[in-house]
């Protein structure tokens, strides 16, 4: 058996997050770090405040106490990453190793999570530019990040298409014409595009029936391994998480009850509140 | 004329609009807000460079007005006789003698010089607009020079059509910094923008918003590296004049399928005639 590694550093570091909007009504008092390749799972009912938590991760909303900070990895080669080699970083210093989320300006932060984060919306149309074509949906980011070659563009467009396993022949149709499963295939190579190396998923699989939700999470499974993609994903879909995340929080009244493993949070829940959870779903 | 100000507008509204216009000339490309006023004609019409005109103009300016290229053309002919009436200044179709020319949609052929003052009229002077609706938003894309979607915008065209087919209200970069809707003209005309000698006003009376090109400033527009800009170009020389090199209207002579070309630049085709006769 492999051993895991320890040693990853850590990515996020998440310092005692408040965001309420009335007693016990948002998130309060969160402290965790995310490490390096790993995929985080948030699980809770609903209202329990692990959207407001992922949109405060995200640089959406404003913490109203505690701090995101963000470790970029230094030694990692940057041009390798980058893969086409175009990309223009801009705003964000290179050598910057810890990046505090609500400290710096709003153009850096927006840089950031144009350049090095992803976030995937439940609803694909809220990630979607509806109006415009696949192709342009996927180059969105690149054309943000100044690339400025329309072959390679749409080459690259037709690239993401086929890892997300949807017919690059559709690149010119609008993702109206799409199914919603495909809508969030393609939600998702739209934001993979740029190679994030940290990625924030509300309920990816929410709306979908099951058969769509089993392809999607196997794509997305695959991708996160081959990428490397460290990622947050918020659901309250037990199986979800357990199919997705190596490690998991579980949230209720805008609180963590309960963080551990996946496997030992679903096959050996310690908190009530958990234990309830578990043992609410139901199984055909 | 008696009961109204020195073209029409009153001294402190002017003066206001003239504020806005230095600010706008101090950040080339950038929109300014200004308190647009009830003008004698609808929106639409030209109400935003109507107002820019009648600030900056004095009592010994020349004045000539186009629309499309033309002087004789309802809004070109009803503005001009505004001016007469309200501000009594002497009116000139001929391009080389105005110091002030007020314009929709087209930027003369004949090159403008130094001192020279072009007011265009602006329908939407957002650029970002049609993949932005939010007036927040496409603020704060400004000021942080987002400008990833204008391109998205030109990728779609070359994946419809083949090419970029905007013709028209082209997408420039002014000074290396805002990007900037250089009002519906022909992207025939864009390439005037760059480095013009004659300072260039923007008024949108609507949207209440004016920006400015001042002389002698870098103006670019968008394009692809495998799909750069390219303006338009025709099988056909005018009809009347003979140029080569300006922009042709199509106008259709008979009910037959008869159609000839010709300058949409009146001052600039009856000059040549002029000259060439």
């Amino acid at each position: 058996m492999k051993k895991p590694r320890l040693t990853r550093p850590v990515l996020l570091d998440v310092q005692d997050i408040t965001r309420l909007y009335g007693p016990a009504k948002g998130c309060e008092a969160i402290d965790f770090r995310l490490h390096a390749g790993e995929v985080l799972g948030i699980v809770g009912e609903s209202g329990s405040g692990k959207s407001t938590l992922l949109r405060v991760l995200a640089g959406l909303e404003a913490p109203d106490a505690g701090r995101v900070v963000y470790r970029r990895p230094s030694n990692e080669p940057e041009a390798a990453r980058a893969g086409e080699g175009v990309l223009d970083k801009g705003e964000l210093e290179r050598d910057e190793a810890e990046i505090d989320l609500y400290a710096i300006g709003e153009a850096r932060r927006r840089a950031l999570l144009r350049l090095e984060w992803g976030l995937v919306h439940q609803n694909p149309r809220d990630g979607l530019r509806m109006g415009v074509s696949a192709g342009a949906n996927i180059g969105e980011r690149l054309m943000a990040q100044g690339q400025r070659h329309y072959g390679q563009l749409r080459a690259t467009g037709q690239e993401w298409m086929r890892q997300v396993e949807l017919d690059p022949g559709r690149i010119d149709d609008a993702p109206r014409t799409f199914s919603g499963g495909m809508q969030q295939r393609l939600q998702i190579a739209r934001t993979l595009v740029t190679r994030p190396r940290l990625v924030f998923m509300d309920e990816p699989t929410g709306g979908l029936d099951v058969s769509v939700q089993a392809r999607l999470l196997d794509m997305l499974r695959t991708l996160v391994r081959s990428l490397g993609l460290s990622v947050v994903l918020v659901t309250h879909d037990l199986a979800v998480a357990r199919l997705l995340a190596h490690r998991l929080m579980v949230m209720r009244r805008g609180q963590v009850v309960e963080t551990g493993l996946t496997d030992q949070i679903l096959d050996d829940p310690q908190h009530e509140y958990t234990q309830l959870l578990v043992s609410s779903v139901l199984t055909p | 004329m008696d009961g109204y100000n020195f073209a029409y507008l009153d001294e402190q509204t002017k003066r206001m609009i003239r504020r806005a216009l230095l600010k706008a000339v101090a950040i080339p490309g950038y929109q300014v807000p200004f308190g647009g006023r009830e003008m004698p004609m609808p929106y639409g019409w030209g109400t935003g460079g109507v107002q820019l005109t009648a600030s900056i103009l004095g009592a010994d300016d020349i004045l000539k007005v186009i629309d499309q290229g033309a002087d004789d053309t309802t809004n070109a002919v009803s503005i001009r006789h505004f001016f007469q009436r309200v501000a009594g200044v002497e009116t000139t179709t001929a391009t080389t003698a105005a110091d002030v020319i007020q314009t929709r949609h087209r930027i003369p052929e004949t090159p403008l010089r130094a001192g020279q003052i072009l007011v265009f009229q602006v329908p939407i002077p957002e650029p970002l607009r049609f993949i932005e609706p939010s007036e927040q938003e496409t603020r704060l894309m400004h000021a942080l020079e987002e400008y990833g979607v204008m391109h998205v915008k030109l990728y779609e065209d070359i994946a419809r059509y083949g090419h970029i087919a905007t013709t028209y209200a082209y997408p420039v970069k002014v000074d290396g910094r805002y990007v900037m809707d250089p009002s519906p003209i022909p992207k025939f005309d864009n390439p005037k923008l760059d480095g013009n000698p004659a300072l260039m006003l923007f008024g949108a009376g609507r949207e209440k918003r004016l920006y400015a090109i001042p002389p002698h400033t870098r103006v670019e527009s968008l394009d692809f590296e495998d799909h750069p800009f390219e303006i338009q170009r025709w099988e056909h020389s005018c009809a009347l004049c003979g140029s080569d090199r300006s922009y042709l209207d199509e106008v259709i002579t008979d009910d037959k399928g008869g159609r000839m070309f010709v300058c949409s630049d009146t001052d600039y085709c009856q000059t040549r005639r002029g000259e060439v006769a």
